[in-house]
């Protein structure tokens, strides 16, 4: 529902002038570059295997914001701090993980350091809790911001301005950068008053 | 005392030199204006709105888009009466105990936020309890002009000036809605205080009015 609302306040703000079809790929791509930042952010679960370091997110799960091995915060480090701290055979080290490194934001993976050596207890979640009874042993837990197709309704006006900005910034019969930069500057303000 | 939406309407199309609402229909000023009102609560905090959470046991991260649906930004969790303490970050947890995801204690001690839906409440507990969430709520929508709004009155030029500002812009009148957004910028920046934002005073503070 909130790319139609968000596409009707952009005809609005458009006056008509607007391409649907160019305001609904604008709008895409919007929602997809607000998971750079904290707005919408959930907890996901990863069942680790025995000599496995590396893990992939799916494709709607964007930045990584904190990961836990079992009941501990890891770290985030660079890759330069893991050699400098672990060596420069890091990667094959054993033990339990402290701490993790993005290595490839683009293939979505993670690498727990040091690699972990348990299997994670079953995911069966019979209280319905996984975050909660059910949290399985030796389990990584991902908080993260997520790419939403459907944004809350608070946020939908500041994406219209945004969308906006960016059809009027294009190559047009109707592209007017000082209105782009105008409302570039509404939806940022609009932003910045719900953070 | 709340004011009728119409009036709003009144006031928002006669500063962009449309009363009869020709350029802008009335239910298009009317939705900004439903809009604005949130914006206006969403930065300042004004209309709280208190939410009993069920907590489960031994569970600390709560998903609020599930379980809070009418929330713009918490401002505080309370056990009972009791205030919780809130924690800037994850990390903050780690100074109490590096173990804490899975610390089970009496009763609850603090809270961190994790973007806009998640909140972890910390220590868990053993069994199910309930926690008070105070939040900056989502204005109910204006839906028809007899609607009337929330926010105090005297914070409705800002709801007003800022949709005074969106209007200019639909219009076309850059530099009129960028003077309004400049009114409304310094008339926010008066009114967002740690008091207001319920956020803790700096010592040597406290007792303080900004004026």
């Amino acid at each position: 529902m909130s790319k139609a609302t968000v596409l009707a306040y952009v005809t609005t703000l458009a006056n008509g002038q607007n391409d649907l079809v160019t305001c609904a790929e604008y709008y895409d791509r919007t929602v997809e570059a607000m998971a750079r930042f904290p707005w919408l952010t959930t907890a996901s679960l990863v069942a680790i295997t025995a000599e496995t370091s590396q893990y992939t997110l799916s494709s709607t799960q964007a930045k990584i914001i904190a990961v836990f091995y079992d009941d501990r915060l890891l770290d985030r480090m660079a890759v330069k701090d893991t050699e400098a701290v672990f060596g420069p055979a890091w990667r094959d080290l054993r033990g339990s993980p402290v701490g993790y490194v993005v290595e490839d934001e683009a293939a979505k993976t993670f690498r727990l350091v040091p690699q972990p050596t348990v299997t994670s207890k079953n995911f069966i979640f019979l209280f319905g809790s996984p975050f909660g009874l059910d949290y399985p042993l030796y389990t990584v837990a991902v908080i993260h911001t997520e790419i939403r197709v459907n944004l809350p309704s608070w946020l939908e006006l500041p994406v219209a301005f945004q969308v906006a900005a960016k059809e009027y910034s294009r190559e047009s019969n109707h592209r007017d950068f000082k209105f782009a930069e105008a409302s570039d500057k509404m939806g940022a303000m609009l932003l910045a008053m719900v953070q | 005392m709340a004011k009728v939406a119409h009036l709003l309407i009144d006031t928002v199309l006669q500063r962009v030199r449309d009363p009869q609402g020709l350029a802008h229909t009335r239910a298009q000023v009317l939705d900004l204006l439903s809009q604005c009102q949130r914006f206006i609560n969403g930065a300042l905090g004004l209309v709280l709105t208190t939410t009993t959470l069920t907590t489960l046991p031994r569970k600390l991260l709560y998903t609020l888009s599930g379980d809070l649906t009418t929330t713009l930004r918490v401002v505080a969790v309370r056990d009972g009466a009791r205030d919780l303490a809130k924690m800037p970050t994850l990390a903050s947890l780690n100074h109490v105990d590096l173990h804490w995801m899975r610390l089970e204690g009496a009763r609850f001690e603090a809270w961190v936020p994790i973007g806009r839906d998640l909140l972890v409440i910390y220590p868990a507990k053993e069994v199910g309890s309930t926690v008070t969430v105070v939040h900056a709520s989502l204005t109910s929508a204006l839906t028809g002009e007899d609607d009337v709004t929330e926010i105090p009155d005297e914070y409705l030029d800002m709801v007003v000036t800022l949709c005074e500002a969106i209007v200019l812009l639909i219009q076309r009148d850059l530099a009129s809605a960028d003077a309004a957004m400049k009114r409304l910028g310094q008339s926010l920046q008066l009114d967002v205080s740690a008091y207001r934002l319920h956020l803790p005073v700096p010592d040597g503070q406290a007792g303080a009015v900004r004026t």
